[in-house]
């Protein structure tokens, strides 16, 4: 049984320990224009120690804002290009013969980072998918017949690029549902735009320095996990996941032909913490039904299925997880 | 005395024959024509004079089983059961019964026909013995053999000649089915329309209900006995549905803070929203954090509850009202919620 917890203390542990995120907030706009949501999303990420997948058009700062977040976390960055001739070797290392040694000496891969970036994730065949997607999912990684725990913390950001498709390796539906969120991000608006320009033709970036270290970081990931949730919060989140596997039950007779399958138990653990660190970066320690309906989108969007109907009339996942909100009851 | 006696005798010896009369059957028997073509039907015609009210009945006629007919002299006759039977009074107590039999011969030569006994009573009477002729049909040897002819058309036909067995046999079930198809499209039709097939009762005004659901709530003294939590969602869904029964506002998916913005949305309901602020955010504290309030909270809150409804309560128009007052009334107005846009128009019916 867990041991009770004082939201008052949490409150004021929270506002304690939360001065950093101003500062990785003010870190990140430095270098990025706009994409707040983005921001929020690498941060939910990292306290609820989960991982990102990305999906946007090329040149929307995805690169930039897992390289500026490493920097003021002060924590070790990666980066690893998919392409179709990547060996599962190139992403979590190898065994080398050492001619001078005569013996295999390990030769660990980009993984070994506590923020990875996987660009264009979807252009490497399954199994160099699959040797990410267990690193992400077991935090070690096995060479030869040693075992060795990933850095902590441990964040995986992988970018999909939606409009080129061809001699892609779609990820499957059970390796996407590995990933806490999936953030679709979009242009810049207008007066972002112009800014953007300023900045780049400007010249040399503003330098940045961390703001936070790794151990902080941990701290507060432990403070996130004691984050309150009622049980009137656990029913709303399994409702939610229910209606997307039985939406007859909740009045959603029209999703009936649109969703193929629902969100699996995964997604029920996904959206609990997310709100958790949503919560959490709101200063709160505990977490209220606005908290899940602020991550509901970017939890759920890649863990319904979609029938060939719903893609036919170009109806997108986020359709249908707003329909669900605007029908399940709030508590 | 011996002329009257003689009399009296010669009398009664007058009427013994009339009386004797009275009491005989008569039968008489014929045939329509004693010469007929094998095959065709003549007619037999009996002729019964009997006293009214005695039963009387043909023996042989009495059972034509399941062919319809009885045959005579070694099944060579045939009289068909198609009788035709009609009585006429004749007076005196007397009536008399004409049998029509169709009699039918399918073999040519001479026939002599037996007696026909009637019973009538303990009495039977027979008839007298009759000639029937029947010539065969003239055939030559060298005719051609004419094939089976089509069944022959009713020679007065009506529409339901036209129509099949089975329409003529099952129309009643067509008509039924036809009727169950209008009473369920009828139902679709109305229950698309209308929601519901019975007709619907009209909802008690949202106002009504939500203060009487107040009471009731106040009632049960819930966190006088420590259940905050179960007060605070009550308190919440009372007032989540007055918004749908009110504004047509669905609160009851909205969180607290989507519910004040939809408030907000509105600057005459500015004073209301503030109670409804102070209601939700001790009550997310409540539900979700596991605050224990002050009674003293309870209290605000549960008053701020019965505020916000009588503030937003629906105006009643005066009536002959027209619409030039409407048009001409401040936003505000004395009571927030006479010139709330939200509020002037209720959402079901029985308010306004």
């Amino acid at each position: 049984m867990s041991e009770p917890v004082n939201i008052r203390e949490l409150n004021d542990l929270i506002a304690s320990r939360s001065n950093f995120l101003s500062m990785i907030r003010t870190g990140m706009q430095r270098r990025i224009v706009g994409q707040k949501h983005l921001i929020d999303s690498l941060l939910i990420a990292l306290l609820a120690n989960g991982h990102v997948l990305l999906e946007g058009v090329p040149g929307l700062a995805k690169t930039l804002a897992i390289k500026t977040l490493a920097t003021l976390v002060d924590a070790k960055y990666n980066r690893i290009q998919f392409t179709p001739d990547l060996l599962p070797a190139d992403v979590i290392g190898t065994l080398i013969y050492s001619i001078k040694r005569e013996t295999f000496e390990v030769k660990k891969g980009p993984v070994f980072a506590n923020f990875v970036l996987a660009d264009e994730i979807n252009r490497a065949p399954a199994k160099v998918q699959s040797a990410l997607l267990e690193a992400m999912q077991e935090r070690q990684v096995t060479i030869g017949e040693e075992t060795f725990r990933l850095d902590r913390p441990f964040l995986v950001m992988a970018t999909q690029n939606p409009i080129e498709q061809e001699g892609t390796y779609p990820l499957p539906e059970a390796q996407t549902d590995r990933f806490l969120l999936k953030v679709v991000i979009g242009y810049p608006t207008r007066e972002e735009e112009k800014e953007i320009i300023r900045q780049n033709i400007a010249g040399a970036a503003d330098e940045i320095s961390a703001v936070v270290s790794k151990s902080e970081i941990l701290e507060v990931q432990k403070i996130v996990e004691k984050i309150y949730i009622d049980e009137k919060i656990e029913n709303y989140i399994v409702d939610i996941v229910f209606a997307t596997r039985e939406p007859q039950k909740y009045g959603l007779n029209d999703l009936e032909d649109l969703i193929d399958y629902g969100a699996s138990p995964r997604a029920s653990i996904s959206l609990a913490k997310a709100s958790r660190a949503y919560a959490f970066l709101q200063g709160r320690g505990y977490v209220i039904p606005e908290d899940v309906r602020a991550v509901c989108h970017d939890v759920m969007r890649h863990r319904i299925g979609l029938t060939y109907e719903a893609e036919a009339n170009n109806i997108a996942a986020d359709e249908v997880i707003t329909d669900i909100l605007d029908k399940v009851k709030v508590p | 005395m011996k002329l009257r006696s003689f009399i009296i005798a010669l009398c009664m010896s007058a009427m013994l024959p009339a009386t004797m009369h009275a009491g005989r059957t008569m039968l008489s028997a014929r045939l329509d024509t004693a010469t007929m073509m094998m095959g065709s039907v003549n007619t037999l015609r009996l002729e019964v004079v009997q006293d009214e009210g005695v039963k009387g009945e043909f023996p042989l006629l009495r059972n034509f089983g399941e062919r319809g007919y009885v045959t005579l002299l070694n099944d060579t006759i045939e009289l068909r059961s198609d009788i035709k039977v009609d009585t006429t009074k004749v007076g005196s107590g007397r009536i008399q019964i004409d049998y029509k039999v169709p009699v039918q011969v399918f073999d040519s030569g001479y026939y002599r026909l037996p007696e026909f006994v009637y019973v009538a009573g303990r009495d039977s009477v027979r008839s007298s013995r009759l000639l029937l002729i029947v010539r065969p049909v003239n055939v030559k040897a060298d005719d051609p053999i004419s094939p089976l002819s089509d069944p022959a058309e009713p020679e007065n036909p009506s529409i339901f000649d036209s129509l099949p067995d089975w329409l003529v046999y099952y129309w009643w079930v067509i008509l039924l089915a036809l009727l169950l198809c209008s009473g369920g499209w009828w139902a679709w039709r109305r229950y698309r329309k209308e929601g519901t097939i019975l007709p619907s009762r009209p909802e008690p005004p949202a106002y009504d209900v939500a203060l009487g659901r107040l009471q009731r709530l106040k009632a049960r003294k819930l966190w006088e006995s420590g259940q905050e939590k179960e007060f605070y969602t009550i308190l919440t869904d009372i007032l989540r549905d007055y918004l749908d029964g009110r504004f047509g506002i669905k609160a009851m998916e909205m969180t607290s803070s989507q519910i004040m913005d939809t408030l907000a949305a509105d600057r005459t309901l500015r004073d209301p929203r503030q109670m409804m602020r102070q209601i939700l955010d001790m009550a997310d504290f409540v539900k979700f954090a596991m605050v224990r309030p002050l009674p003293e909270d309870n209290v605000k809150a549960f008053d701020n509850a019965v505020a916000f409804v009588e503030a937003t309560r629906p105006v009643e128009k005066p009536v002959g009202e027209d619409e030039g007052n409407e048009e001409g009334a401040p936003d505000g107005g004395s009571d927030a919620a006479s010139g709330a846009g939200l509020n002037t128009e209720t959402k079901k019916g029985g308010e306004s």
